[in-house]
């Protein structure tokens, strides 16, 4: 176990000198709300931090380093998995301040912008040139780039454009010293070097902290036909996406949704008429002549596997209702119990009917009255959010989620060939897993990468690319 | 009617934020403070340790509490529902019971009781307005009519305000225009008691609710129109739960009623106004009381108008700051939050900038000039009322 540093008063002046009193706090009230992300866990600070500058973060990170203090990065706090939580205390960098657009150029498709920047705010920008930054997690209203970054986010357009690595040409980060260097290349095109940009996009802070990201964007789709299908089971569903893939269609999204889920979601959304059963939402976009006919494709494609309900749209603002229903997935169950715990499996593709079958049986094996599930997802990449929905407050429940967990990882994902997190990293709550998912040698080899980078291991302690520590379930 | 909301009934509803965040981006006084606390999910997270005995109230989290707008955006946004605004109004009842209420809010507090209205202005001038010169009422309207079939409830800016707001005058212009049998309260009016409800004085706005609805009982009329969108929520929402009853009139907002009245025909607008505008929801009539279309609407409707949406509307519509008690406990703060407004308001090319709310109003008219921004600022009566056909 690694031995830090005390934070002391005197480091807090330094950081005040550093960041100015009023961008510093260690008062009680922000140490409890910067105390908690959106998971279960609750992990107090020993001050916050919120700086304007890359020379700020410099400074920061030297001091840190200097006295061996653990560091934690946070854009807008939205992690499902631990990821921003002080779990051995420690300074919480809040990167949610530098939230500037620097550069929009369009000619060259590409962007430059500060750590801090909301997702859903870059793309109010870009519409304005009928451009985006397709990757598109449920968290965009609040989640920010660096917090993207340092997650490898994705969303429900992974199918089509890729996640968050896929769109990242640059980086710049400071390493846990205090050097500020440049990854990547500011060209479309470049194989010069090691690609440290990759390395670092999913990394969760633990190699370096991310300060300014260059990111290529692509015009937006100028038509989209959308279509929402009922299954009485999962396995037909899954089928069908299938086969559309199987063609070499490439809608905008294909996403999925349980019937517990979507009944929760389709009431959220105040859409009516719609039957019980498993929902499957085909979103093709592109040219205004070509989106009808490759609905259309789809929809031949996917007959043969009975869906029980077909609606078809190309109104915008229907579609639009459409995409936030799955998009509410998350909120309307968390509407059903006071705690709501996502996970973020992988499987292949034609496994996920397999897994989502035995997801759904995880209550029953549970056997503990008060704990439920739903389940939804990107069924064309595999990857799916079982919801655990509960009350932390009571003890038989909390240990059921993480009983509910083990079952899921354990018996379900791994034997299948699966990861245990797509898009949201490992984050706090997943670091026991991490091991099961690569086997020692390969997690001893991440470690020593992440040593290399900070051999004091001073940032983001606690999570599965910076331990080892075990999983703190208090 | 209906108990009286403590800080301690919100323990489930505080526990039911799921700490996501949507709430942060576009709330209108964390884009300002920027510290966790000061966004609505750190609140709610305040109120939790603090009914979990966690934390004390301290003045830290006076702040917070008080800085808060009550625009609404976090309780639209909420995924999980939580009740956001609520649970504010709720710890400020509690500060209120501890006497930890900033002295300017306490002030406006008192101004409430003794004098009815929001500026501690004697009560025996609530109906001056109708007799200033530029006014010129007087003797145009009969206060106090029984069996009238509306009553214009008119406020405490429109009854205060003297020349900086004419939208009592504009008001009136247009139920006479209506032919509508039409009435005021006069002396009977009190404040609608939203300053109150919103400081977390339930009490005062409890009374306020029982006096203003037995007053407008008495005179038998079938509608109350309002001018004013904080009015408004407080006669068509707050009144029916304060009192724990169906008031027995409907309640209309002066937006509402002028589309009724052009669809029927009864009110034209045939002067061209030359001018493009825009239009600013105000939180209590769009976000909170879901009225977006009518004014819209109107402005649309008015001859030679050019009307341009700013890019944040309807319920994303951003505060103008002068709402919550953040103008009258946090002055700068609520002119920065004004100022994001306008800024956007200007972006759209627009030269007027319309709402439907004199709090609004008075609190953009101030902005606007102490920041030399050279918009002008009406009222929806105002803009209808110089559009009417001669």
């Amino acid at each position: 176990m690694v031995k830090y540093g005390k934070f002391s008063e005197s480091i807090a002046e330094k950081l005040q000198d550093i960041v100015g009193p009023e961008y510093y706090s260690d008062r009680i009230e922000e140490l409890i709300v910067y105390s908690r992300d959106s998971s279960l866990f609750t992990c107090r600070p020993d001050a916050i931090v919120r700086p304007m500058t890359v020379e700020q973060v410099s400074e920061i990170l030297k001091l840190a380093n200097e006295h061996l203090i653990p560091l934690i990065p946070r854009g807008g706090g939205t992690s499902a998995s631990g990821s921003p939580l002080a779990v051995v205390g420690g300074i919480i960098l809040d990167m949610s301040s530098m939230n500037r657009i620097l550069s929009i150029d369009i000619d060259n498709q590409c962007v430059t912008v500060e750590a801090g920047v909301v997702c859903d705010t870059l793309n109010d920008e870009l519409a304005k040139f009928g451009f985006f930054f397709p990757p598109d997690p449920a968290s965009s209203p609040a989640c920010t780039i660096g917090g993207m970054v340092n997650t490898n986010a994705a969303g429900n357009r992974t199918i089509k454009y890729g996640s968050t690595r896929d769109w990242v040409l640059w980086l710049e980060v400071v390493l846990p010293n205090g050097e500020v260097i440049n990854t990547g290349s500011k060209v479309l095109k470049s194989s010069s070097g090691f690609d440290l940009t990759r390395l670092i996009v999913g990394s969760e802070g633990s190699l370096a902290v991310v300060t300014k990201v260059g990111l290529r964007v692509t015009p937006l789709p100028e038509a989209y036909a959308t279509a929402v299908l009922i299954f009485d089971n999962i396995r037909s569903l899954s089928a069908a996406a299938t086969k559309i893939r199987r063609a070499g269609i490439v809608p905008e999204m294909i996403e999925f949704m349980n019937e517990k889920t979507a009944k929760a979601s389709l009431d959220y959304a105040k859409i009516r008429g719609l039957p019980p059963g498993n929902f499957l939402l085909i979103d093709c976009g592109g040219a205004k002549e070509s989106v009808g006919p490759m609905l259309d494709r789809c929809l031949a494609l996917v007959k043969e596997h009975k869906p029980i309900y077909e609606d078809r749209t190309q109104d915008r603002a229907y579609r639009d209702r459409l995409v936030n229903a799955r998009k509410a997935a998350l909120p309307a169950l968390a509407r059903l119990r006071p705690t709501t715990s996502m996970e973020d499996l992988t499987v292949p593709p034609t496994r996920l009917p397999d897994a989502a079958e035995a997801v759904e049986k995880i209550p029953a094996r549970l056997g503990v009255e008060g704990i439920d599930l739903g389940n939804f997802g990107h069924v064309a990449d595999g990857n799916m959010h079982p919801t655990f929905v509960y009350d932390e407050r009571v003890e038989e429940q909390k240990a059921a989620f993480f009983k509910g967990m083990d079952i899921l990882y354990r018996e379900i994902v791994f034997p299948m060939g699966g990861s245990c997190t797509g898009e949201h990293g490992i984050g706090l709550i997943r670091a026991d897993y991490i091991e099961l998912e690569y086997g020692k040698v390969a997690v001893a080899l991440m470690r020593s990468i992440k040593q290399l980078f900070d051999p004091n291991l001073i940032l983001n302690p606690g999570k599965g690319k910076g331990g080892p520590y075990p999983l703190r379930r208090e | 009617m209906t108990k009286l909301p403590k800080l301690s009934d919100y323990a489930e509803e505080v526990q039911k934020c799921m700490r996501c965040g949507f709430c942060r981006t576009l709330c209108p006084t964390f884009s300002s403070i920027s510290w966790e606390a000061g966004s609505p999910r750190g609140r709610m997270q305040l109120a939790k340790a603090f009914l979990d005995g966690e934390v004390e109230f301290t003045d830290y989290i006076q702040e917070r509490i008080f800085e808060c707008a009550l625009c609404g955006y976090c309780l639209w946004r909420c995924p999980a529902g939580v009740k956001t605004i609520d649970v504010v109004k709720a710890a400020r009842a509690y500060m209120l019971e501890h006497k930890e209420t900033p002295q300017s809010v306490e002030t406006l507090l008192a101004n409430l009781s003794g004098e009815h209205n929001l500026y501690g202005l004697s009560h025996g001038m609530r109906s001056d307005w109708l007799g200033y010169p530029w006014i010129g009422l007087k003797d145009k309207v009969e206060v106090g009519k029984k069996g009238a079939d509306v009553l214009y409830f008119v406020g405490c800016i429109c009854s205060y305000s003297g020349k900086k707001n004419m939208t009592g005058k504009a008001t009136a212009q247009i139920l006479t225009k209506v032919d509508t049998d039409w009435t005021l309260l006069g002396q009977d009016e009190w404040c609608c008691g939203d300053p109150a409800l919103l400081s977390g004085d339930f009490g005062r706005a409890l009374e306020a609710a029982r006096h203003n609805v037995e007053k407008a009982r008495e005179l038998g009329v079938k509608k109350v129109v309002t001018s004013c969108a904080g009015c408004y929520r407080m006669w068509k929402q707050e009144y029916p739960v304060l009192l724990g009853e169906d008031l027995g009139f409907e309640v209309s907002h002066i937006s509402q009623y002028i589309v009724e009245a052009l669809k029927n025909g009864s009110l034209k607008m045939g002067r061209e106004l030359k001018s493009v505008v825009t239009y600013h929801d105000p939180c209590e009539l769009g976000r909170l009381g879901e009225v977006f279309e009518e004014p819209r609407e109107i402005l649309k409707a008015i001859p030679g108008v050019e009307f341009r949406e700013m890019s944040k509307n309807r319920y994303l519509s951003k505060c103008c700051g002068g709402g919550g008690d953040l103008k009258v406990a946090y002055p700068d703060l609520s002119m920065e939050v004004g100022m994001r407004r306008l800024k956007e308001a200007q972006d759209t090319g627009a030269k007027t900038i319309v709402s439907c709310c004199p709090a609004c109003e008075l609190q953009l008219s101030d902005v606007a000039q102490k920041n030399g921004v050279p918009l002008q600022v009406l009222n929806i009566a105002e803009i209808v009322a110089r559009a009417l056909t001669p």
